[in-house]
């Protein structure tokens, strides 16, 4: 039997006991054991990479045996099958508290947030280690003892292995090799009390971890950084190749801001007493996880703290904060796949059903015969058991029959989706919705998912100045293409697509869906009603809209002054334009909002 | 000072963690005050387990020196519970010197540092407490180094660490608000840059 051969077979037979450590109903796969460098380099890892991995999304490890004998690791199966189900079933568990673990320790490092993988892979690994240090009975010191011969260190390493020898009462320099100064051995008592105290609510504990580190992150030179930390980033991708976005990420965790605070500025780490909020501080036997489960509390679930108010709660990412932290999980989506995803994310809560018109009633089919079916006719509409009871025989054309059907008028009635043609301003005074939150993105993107969820088609435009224009041509029920629309950046000049307008509703009938026409913009709307390239009045165009739409149409506006003071106003209402007026481009979301919800009910009545 | 070996820290460790309510209690004002725990009294029955042939006079300095209804008090009340230990009393004399010396130092060390039900209750405290009491009972637990002994006290410092996280702590409120200021403009000049592009 081969070194390899022997090597499988003994990592394979620690893999259900590995299971066990953590709980008899643990449930994962077996992991992609990778031989050679060839099958590691085909999972993800190459050679200079970690010796074991955790795939988030599809809940695989994967092992690379030349990588760990390259780091002297491939003696240790049990513990490191079983640090690797930790990151699965306890820290971070699933994409989205990774991404969650992520956003604390981003905000924890200002001008360091590149290492913010690092440090979140540091964090869970301290958690994991410790757990099956003291609970699950492993060695984790003999692990990292076979790492100390590495020879390069920084601050944070040795930081980081002096966090363990507290944590499990190792004499000094047992796995740290610096230097360690009295501000490097209180650092480390405070990350071993963080431990203790956070186990379970670990998320809380994430940012303060990072606040920890941060000095000595800051100092610490990549060179060594990348010397020690290539056997341990487990998590590096652990998000790698996701092809689904994680919800959930566009709100601010609670805590997310109030938790970046050093240790030492935490009355429950600290234990200075009478000092700080005038808690007791410290960790008691009852706080500590040694004999606790890695059972997820909602508290640490929800990323809020015990007992504390919700401080970041209801505010959101930025649409860039939003694409750093995808692409920090390894979430390879373009500027505008992000900007599609943040802004779908971020209207559903809003989602409303579209309007829909009461039809006259809906029409059944009714049986009025038996035709003969022939070879060309499409098969499924060949009636086999008619067929049987003619003959005996089959023979296609001959004997074969169909059912003739005759249409009647249904008892229920049709409700009738009504189209949606969006008019979005995009110039130069709104702002970029890739990067800063665009309320009028928001508010149509809004609009356009009720519309999509009604049933209803939607031509989506963006315009801006003369011949700025982006646009899905077409009524469509593409929700990426529209959202893609939306989404863009003009920041033009304003000049309303009247050509678009015309166009829409040019060759529109009565036996066409009814359309409902939406613009949304400021006091640039005036531009809709001047001449076209053609010579014809915006107003003719905007009233035969309107006539050939039948469903009505709204401008959204962000009008500082009364709206009744613009010259164009009052014509527009004549023509049958409803004018809805908001002071703040914030306001559009509750307008999209009611909007929906005021033409659903109105149908409904 | 020679060092021996001493007790398991793990039988000091359990003492500890099994410290009786009694001895939690607030200790009384003064000598003779029903007040509380009468701490004299509990000094003095120690040092003549211990084999103190005149414990009166010393139990009654330490009172002075501890204080009466004081944290230190409360400290002196736990240390004088573990060292109360059999494997202490079973070597009658060896170590009363070395008791009235614990009690002379590590009240006074902990005061206004680490609250003293702490000592029962934090796995970490208990260690600290039993290492500084062998310490200075001239002992280190049984199965480690002088070596090893020393550094782990030094790792369990609360003291020390107290003073540190002091300094730092000042340090890191004007840290975080300069981190805060760099995120701040880290932001600014993310979006100055994105609008270029």
């Amino acid at each position: 039997m081969s070194g390899n051969e022997e090597r499988l077979r003994v990592w394979r037979a620690c893999w259900p006991a590995a299971l066990d450590i953590w709980s008899r109903h643990t449930k994962l796969r077996e992991p992609r054991w990778c031989v050679t460098t060839d099958d590691a380099a085909d999972e993800g890892l190459r050679a200079t990479d970690s010796g074991a991995m955790i795939r988030l999304n599809d809940q695989t490890v994967v092992i690379s045996f030349p990588n760990l004998v390259r780091a002297g690791l491939d003696r240790f199966p049990l513990q490191i099958l079983a640090h690797e189900i930790g990151h699965h079933v306890y820290c971070p568990g699933d994409l989205s508290d990774q991404a969650r673990l992520l956003a604390r320790i981003r905000h924890a490092l200002p001008k360091f947030e590149r290492h913010a993988g690092l440090v979140a892979n540091l964090y869970a690994d301290l958690l994991i280690n410790n757990r099956l240090q003291r609970s699950g009975g492993m060695d984790f010191a003999g692990l990292f003892r076979a790492l100390r011969n590495d020879g390069k260190t920084d601050a944070v390493w040795t930081l980081y292995m002096n966090i363990y020898e507290m944590l499990w009462g190792l004499p000094s320099g047992t796995l740290s090799t610096g230097e360690l100064t009295p501000r490097l051995r209180a650092d480390a008592d405070l990350g071993a009390r963080l431990a203790r105290v956070y186990s379970r609510d670990w998320l809380q504990g994430a940012g303060r971890f990072a606040s920890l580190l941060y000095p000595h992150v800051a100092q610490a030179s990549e060179q060594n950084a990348a010397e020690w930390i290539r056997n341990l980033r487990d998590l590096e991708k652990a998000c790698a190749g996701a092809d689904t976005v994680p919800e959930g990420l566009i709100e601010i965790d609670a805590g997310e801001a109030e938790g970046a605070i050093h240790p030492s500025l935490d009355p429950e780490l600290n234990g200075l007493e009478g000092e700080g909020d005038g808690k007791n501080g410290g960790e008691s036997d009852a706080e500590s996880d040694e004999e606790g489960g890695p059972e997820k509390t909602p508290a640490n679930r929800d990323g809020r703290a015990k007992g504390s108010q919700p401080d970041g709660a209801g505010q959101f990412r930025e649409p860039y904060q939003y694409g750093e932290l995808l692409r920090e999980l390894g979430i390879g989506l373009s500027p505008a796949e992000l900007a599609i995803a943040y802004y779908r994310e971020r209207a559903r809560p809003h989602l409303a059903r579209f309007p829909r018109r009461r039809a006259p009633e809906a029409t059944e089919e009714q049986i009025e015969g038996l035709d003969t079916w022939d070879i060309g006719s499409p098969v499924d509409e060949m009636d086999l058991f008619e067929t049987a009871a003619m003959s005996p025989v089959i023979i296609p054309g001959v004997t074969t029959v169909r059912r003739l059907v005759g249409i009647v008028p249904g008892k229920e009635p049709e409700t009738l989706p009504v189209d949606l043609d969006l008019y979005v301003d995009c110039s130069g005074s709104m702002p970029d919705p890739r990067y800063t939150t665009s309320y009028t993105a928001l508010a149509g993107a809004i609009i356009i998912l009720s519309a999509l969820r009604a049933g209803s088609r939607v031509k989506a435009t963006l315009w801006s100045g003369k011949n700025q224009v982006l646009t899905t041509h077409e009524f469509v029920r593409d929700e990426r293409a529209l959202l893609g629309i939306l989404t863009g950046y003009l920041g033009g000049g304003t000049c309303f697509p009247i050509h678009l307008l015309r166009e829409t509703f040019a060759g529109r009938t009565p036996k066409d869906r009814p359309v409902h026409v939406m613009v949304i913009s400021d006091d640039g709307v005036d531009t809709m009603f001047q001449d076209d390239e053609k010579g014809v009045s915006g107003w003719k165009t905007a009233r035969t809209a309107l006539e050939r739409g039948r469903a009505g149409g709204t401008l959204a506006l962000n009008l500082y002054g009364n709206p009744d003071q613009y010259p164009w106003s009052a014509p527009a209402k004549d023509i049958g334009w409803d004018i809805s007026v908001v002071r703040t481009l914030e306001e559009l979301v509750d307008f999209a909002r009611e909007f929906s919800r005021r033409q659903y009910e109105r149908t409904i009545a | 000072m020679t060092i021996r070996e001493g007790p398991s820290l793990e039988l000091l460790l359990h003492r500890l963690a099994e410290t009786p309510d009694w001895f939690l209690r607030q200790p009384a004002t003064d000598v003779g005050s029903a007040d509380g725990v009468d701490l004299a009294a509990v000094l003095r029955d120690l040092l003549l387990d211990l084999g103190c042939e005149a414990p009166d006079a010393p139990a009654l300095q330490l009172m002075k020196q501890v204080g009466g209804q004081t944290e230190r008090g409360r400290i002196a009340l736990i240390l004088a519970w573990l060292l109360h230990d059999g494997y202490f009393l079973e070597r009658r004399g060896t170590f009363t010197e070395g008791a009235l010396a614990a009690f002379r130092e590590i009240p006074g060390r902990f005061a206004g540092v680490v609250r003293a039900d702490r000592f029962v209750t934090e796995p970490d405290r208990r260690e600290e407490l039993a290492r500084l009491s062998l310490k200075h009972l001239g002992l280190r637990p049984a199965g480690e180094t002088d070596v090893q002994a020393a550094d782990r006290l030094v790792s369990l410092d609360s003291v020390e660490r107290a003073n540190i996280v002091r300094e730092s702590r000042a340090a890191e409120k004007r840290a975080r608000e300069v981190r805060e200021a760099m995120a701040r403009k880290a932001a600014e000049e993310a979006a100055a840059t994105y609008g270029r592009e």
